[in-house]
């Protein structure tokens, strides 16, 4: 049945790819195949998500619940995609509890935004196109999850990427937008190049890219089997630069992992990509493609748990980036930013969860930050699109009124993700700092305590963004808001285009654009409510954020299903750290935390509720020209991410431009490679030339002469190997 | 009978006083005459070779090698006359215009 029923998972995204992209040649009219496309996207995900869920019932019925499913129907999961002088690669999907609980994360949460989307993105004129590339994205998802091996993983990982690139800079016509999605794609490319090693090392190491094999002999297998390909115990085979093959393996992986996953030194590109529309930071950049670092460290999790040095490196830079994205979270102003400082930080959170090696607890913040992330997101769109595309939570405040079941529903993120008890987010991050505590591999207080600061912050921040959004006095003039709304076609195309759509929707019964209409006119309300497209998505993603974590963690639900999985500690001969306290103290000290952040949040922002600020608007602007105290230098040093832009700009463009510039343009390229090769070859030939030329003088008793010595010259060496032969 | 070498060293001789004057001297009716020395110094050893060995074959290279002399005089004399007509001058050394 899985067999039969596997690969449509990844085909129907794909499907319906091909028919949006080809929508426009098929449909005329732009209006009927924008409502077409808006029907078939998230139809297909969505039915994606329907076979995702016949696949997980059946998951339990099969051996070692595991199975490889050929990706084109019909074929043997042996059939290969590259089979070349002994290398090899199927083309073949594996079903396994990971890849099916990502494949349901993607195809559900990634089929609720999709409707959210069809929305979000109605007046948008290139709504065929955005859907093209999202139905792409979710393709490019299922196979970087469900892959059998390591390349055809590799093609989803960068198949992701591009449609992220493409996304990101979706409003191509600002220079900033394609810059951010520029920054994605090149930041990321520098983790592919350890992503590209590591598949290169596990190949010479395992002889086989495949993850679980039918005869165990992928790469899993033998992991789990404490054998290389060779028949080599692990321990004993070659190092690669003096270090343990394993090793060395597992670093170059998480390499490729802090580029997808927005890790140090790599989460750089993250905040950027906030420049594409809403939809898109919710799908891609907070609840699906940013999990694929984590994802993959799972799928590893055999080999990690064999390298404890690399867990090691893994634990610290999760925490650090946990740290690291929530104390510059604490300054932003632009709610989306503030949204995808969270991000990072609650990636740190998984990546620290594989690092002390408890894969699950990873797996399920993933899970759950994908509902409670997605909910932010879209509800933090169903406030720029209220707001008519204002992002500045300076410029807004008051909300709580005007849009209440937009308020709603953030709430509910919010609480989830701060922490607050019995919520999703309470669930899978106690279990992670609790991991922290019991870590493998020593550090465990220091983790801990890293982990509770940012879970403090994490409350705080989240709550800053409320307050600022909705319960302080607005800070905008209703009826004056500029018009924002994003597209790639100027203003009066635009709205004419608006006032068309919003007739029509009107004309369809939804109160959609009640607001639209208004907005033409000065003195009226131009804040309106989202159409029921964009809060259905919010209210079931809102219930997830409040129940699922509740449902699968406490009640070991989830670690039992994903055990088959994962590895466990003991392959690599490790355990889990003893228990400091009990799991119920731990849960307390985290909802202390987490209710202490809200609270000192509630206190501030109460007292500066007139202005939104905590601090005078002026003080902070005399911060940021001219930081003396040590407050001032703090706040602009976090506005600024820690000069981590700073620091790239100068090494890289700067020093790295200098060195391209000077050395490899006008040395190498134009000294050099111009110069010496090309022009080199060329003035040599014609200062030759120049020289025998003169040698064709016109006296033909010249030329005569020449053909004389010529004669005789020939007739000598004829003569000479004559004798020579002779002899 | 005279020895062979004789006929051959008199070819030898005949061909390089016909080389020389081909490259020294500058008024192509004389160098004609010197290519056509040169052409008979080897005939003279063709017909001494021919002799030696007691064939006819080297009589009759010399037959062919008098008529095509024969034709290339009568198309370099045309030739001559021509250039003679148009620059009023046969001197090799001022025919130059291929030059570089």
């Amino acid at each position: 049945m899985i067999r039969q029923i596997g690969w449509l998972i990844v085909w129907l995204p794909l499907i319906g790819f091909l028919f949006n992209a080809a929508s426009g040649l098929l449909i005329r009219n732009r209006e009927t195949q924008k409502r077409v496309v808006a029907y078939v996207a998230p139809g297909v995900v969505l039915l994606a998500f329907a076979v995702s869920l016949a696949v997980c019932a059946q998951l339990a019925s099969l051996p070692g619940h595991r199975a490889i499913v050929p990706m084109i129907p019909g074929a043997s999961p042996d059939t290969p995609w590259i089979d070349i002088a002994g290398f090899r690669a199927n083309f073949a999907l594996l079903v396994d509890p990971l890849s099916v609980l990502m494949a349901l994360i993607v195809t559900g949460v990634g089929g609720l935004i999709h409707v959210y989307a069809t929305g979000y993105m109605a007046d948008d004129p290139e709504q065929p196109r955005f859907f093209t590339y999202f139905n792409l994205f979710i393709f490019m998802m299922l196979t970087l999850v469900m892959a059998e091996n390591f390349l055809l993983m590799f093609v989803g990982w960068e198949g992701v990427g591009t449609c992220s690139y493409l996304l990101i800079s979706f409003w191509y016509k600002s220079v900033d937008n394609s810059k951010a999605g520029n920054k994605a794609f090149i930041v990321n490319r520098v983790g592919d190049v350890g992503f590209a090693l590591g598949m290169m090392a596990i190949w010479s190491t395992f002889g086989t890219l495949s993850f679980f094999t039918r005869d165990r002999r992928g790469v899993m297998d033998l992991a789990a089997q404490h054998l290389a390909g060779n028949g080599q115990h692990l321990g004993a085979v070659p190092a690669i630069l003096g270090i343990p093959a394993i090793t060395a393996i597992c670093v170059l992986l998480f390499i490729g992992a802090t580029g997808k996953s927005a890790q140090i030194p790599l989460w750089v590109w993250l905040p950027d990509a906030m420049a594409g529309p809403t939809p898109v930071s919710a799908l891609i950049h907070a609840a699906t493609m940013v999990t694929a670092g984590v994802v993959m460290l799972a799928r590893c999790s055999w080999l990690y748990v064999q390298a404890p040095a690399a867990m090691q490196i893994v634990g610290w830079i999760g925490v650090l980036t946990a740290f690291l994205g929530a104390t510059i979270g604490l300054v932003q102003n632009d709610i989306k930013r503030v949204l995808a400082f969270s991000t990072i930080s609650q990636l740190g959170y998984m990546v620290l969860a594989c690092g002390v090696g408890n894969f699950t607890a990873g797996m399920f913040h993933v899970t759950t930050h994908a509902f409670f992330k997605a909910l932010l997101f879209l509800g933090s769109g169903a406030v720029i699109h209220s707001m008519l595309g204002e992002q500045d939570m300076r410029k807004m405040g008051g909300l709580k009124k005007r849009i209440a079941s937009t308020w709603f529903v953030m709430v509910v993120g919010t609480y989830a993700i701060a922490g607050i008890p019995l919520l999703s987010g309470f669930w899978s991050k106690d279990e992670i700092l609790d991991s922290a505590l019991r870590s493998p591999w020593g550090s465990n207080v220091a983790l801990y305590a890293i982990g509770l600061v940012t879970a403090f912050m994490t409350a705080f921040y989240m709550n800053r963004l409320m307050w600022k959004t909705f319960d302080v006095e607005p800070q905008f003039v209703d009826g004056e808001l500029p018009h924002q709304h994003q597209s790639n076609f100027d203003d009066d195309e635009h709205a004419a285009h608006g006032e068309h759509t919003g007739h029509e929707e009107k004309t369809e019964g939804g109160e959609a654009h009640e607001g639209q209409a208004e907005a033409e006119g000065h003195g009226k309300s131009q804040i309106h409510t989202s159409p029921p497209s964009m809060m259905l998505p919010l209210y079931l993603l809102a219930a997830l954020s409040l129940a699922a974590g509740a449902a699968l963690g406490p009640t070991g639900i989830f670690e039992r299903f994903l055990g088959p999985s994962i590895a466990p500690l003991s392959l690599g001969r490790m355990a889990r750290g003893e228990e400091v306290f009990t799991p119920m103290t731990g849960y307390v000290i985290s909802s202390v935390v987490a209710i202490l952040g809200i609270l000192i949040a509630h206190v501030l922002y109460r007292r500066g509720r007139a202005t939104g600020h905590i601090v005078p608007a002026q003080v902070e602007s005399a911060w940021v020209r001219n930081p003396r105290n040590i407050f001032a230098y703090a706040y602009v040093f976090l506005l600024n991410k820690w000069q981590w832009d700073w620091l790239y700009n100068t090494l890289f463009i700067r020093v790295g431009g200098w060195f391209a510039d000077r050395v490899l343009w006008r040395i190498v390229d134009q000294d050099m490679i111009d110069g010496l090769l090309v022009n080199g070859v060329g003035g040599g030939v014609a200062a030759l030339a120049a020289e025998g030329r003169k040698w064709q003088s016109g006296r033909v008793r010249t030329y005569a002469l020449g053909m004389l010595l010529g004669v005789v010259a020939i007739v000598t060496g004829l003569i000479a190997s004559w004798s020579m032969l002779a002899k | 009978m005279v020895p062979t070498e004789y006929y051959l060293v008199l070819s030898g001789i005949l061909f390089a006083i016909g080389v020389t004057g081909v490259i020294v001297k500058r008024n192509p009716i004389t160098i004609f005459m010197c290519v056509e020395l040169m052409l008979n110094a080897a005939n003279l050893s063709f017909i001494a070779l021919g002799r030696h060995f007691g064939q006819m074959n080297g009589q009759m290279y010399v037959i062919f090698a008098l008529a095509v002399a024969a034709a290339e005089v009568s198309v370099g004399l045309g030739i001559i006359v021509a250039i003679f007509r148009t620059r009023e001058t046969i001197n090799v050394d001022e025919i130059n215009l291929m030059k570089f």
